[in-house]
């Protein structure tokens, strides 16, 4: 008889550096098998980053479709200890659940096409929501329209019809809205080494690179600036922008810092977005 | 002659490549002095669009650009700080890649 396949997720699971490596870990280590059922064992998690339901939802997602894989828990105790991944949308129960914290931003994926949905909900869940700053009209319609640059990017660059997945969390005692954002597509590299030929060779610089007001990797175009835009954001608002992408992790806040490149023993795909708003 | 951005993509959110390239197919056989490009209407637009449209149709006629018109919506001030930026991004062009390129070989 086959023995049963756990996997465990375990300690703290923040949206830092550590964090996400334990996510990608557990890619790592489930992507091994094929056609079979993997118990997930939560019961040593003490914390989850419920934003990081975007990054969780797009591994579970990849697993079961490339790899045939199915994934049991106990939910029940999902239910009594990480009740907000029921609140924000990432699991479902047959009793109704209410985010009366109202801390939650919805997990969703989107079509890469459907840039009406993406719309919607940038404007009406997280631009509402009670955990974002005082905004003006003006840095309003600037942090959409740079969303909606990353996300039309996508559909460029990422060279995949896989969804794009998304996920919030306000997290009032640190007066921060974090909101992540997830593609399954091939990374910042290929294309800006190719549009660089060669010079941009890894994937720190290409991230430093993609962040240039100008920068474009498409051909006889003028660039764009999504990520020029939300790096200014929320350079001048001491909030925080992550960016994940081939085996590195990149952040507004520790490029002042002495360490500033962190690689990833095993990385995952496509890209990944961290935005910290901070509450004002 | 007047080209209508929500008749022509048939959307208030004038955002992606596919959005871009059929308002440049439909502004890339007249001159800038021939039309005026109206807004009214549109919810949202991006820079992604703007560069598929608006700059490409730029630096396809970069002496003339400047006798290009636009409308605007009412609320939607900032709709010509983008079309600018685009527009002077487009004129930059290689200039730009080729200072990019440099400071990143002397790295």
């Amino acid at each position: 008889m086959d023995s049963k396949i756990v996997l465990h997720l375990s300690d703290n699971i923040y949206t830092n550096f550590s964090g996400i490596k334990r996510l990608f870990d557990f890619y790592k280590t489930a992507s091994d098998y094929y056609n079979e059922t993997i118990y997930i064992d939560f019961y040593h998690l003490n914390w989850f980053d419920a934003n990081l339901s975007a990054l969780f939802g797009s591994i579970l997602a990849k697993l079961t479709n490339e790899n045939n894989l199915k994934f049991s828990t106990d939910l029940k105790y999902l239910e009594e200890h990480f009740d907000v991944l029921y609140r924000n949308g990432f699991l479902r129960s047959d009793s109704v659940v209410s985010d009366e914290q109202q801390s939650t931003v919805s997990f969703k994926s989107f079509s890469i096409e459907d840039k009406d949905g993406f719309i919607n909900y940038v404007e009406n869940d997280l631009l509402t929501h009670r955990g974002m700053p005082n905004l003006t009209e003006d840095e309003k319609d600037n942090i959409i329209d740079s969303l909606i640059e990353v996300f039309c990017n996508i559909q460029i660059h990422s060279k995949t019809d896989e969804p794009f997945y998304v996920c919030g969390q306000y997290y009032p005692k640190q007066g921060v809205l974090t909101f992540s954002m997830v593609d399954l597509g091939v990374g910042f590299l290929p294309a800006i080494k190719n549009k660089t030929k060669g010079v941009v060779n890894n994937d720190y610089d290409a991230i430093k690179w993609a962040l240039e007001k100008k920068n474009t990797t498409k051909v006889g175009r003028p660039g764009g600036l999504g990520l020029f835009d939300l790096n200014t954001y929320f350079g001048k608002t001491n909030g925080d922008l992550q960016i994940i992408t081939g085996d590195t992790f990149w952040s507004l806040e520790l490029e002042n810092a002495v360490m500033k490149k962190f690689h990833f023993p095993n990385p995952y795909v496509g890209s990944i977005l961290n935005l910290f708003f901070k509450y004002k | 002659m007047n080209i209508n951005v929500l008749d022509i993509i048939k959307s208030e959110f004038a955002t992606n490549l596919t959005d871009g390239s059929v308002l440049f197919e439909a502004i890339k056989s007249y001159k800038p002095s021939e039309i005026t490009i109206s807004f009214n209407g549109i919810r949202r637009i991006s820079t992604l669009f703007l560069n598929e449209c608006i700059g490409q149709y730029a630096m396809n006629n970069p002496a003339t650009i400047n006798d290009l018109k636009f409308e605007y919506p009412a609320d939607k001030e900032n709709f010509s700080l983008k079309v600018e930026d685009v527009i002077e991004n487009a004129l930059l062009g290689d200039e730009y890649d080729t200072f990019v390129d440099n400071a990143l070989l002397s790295m």
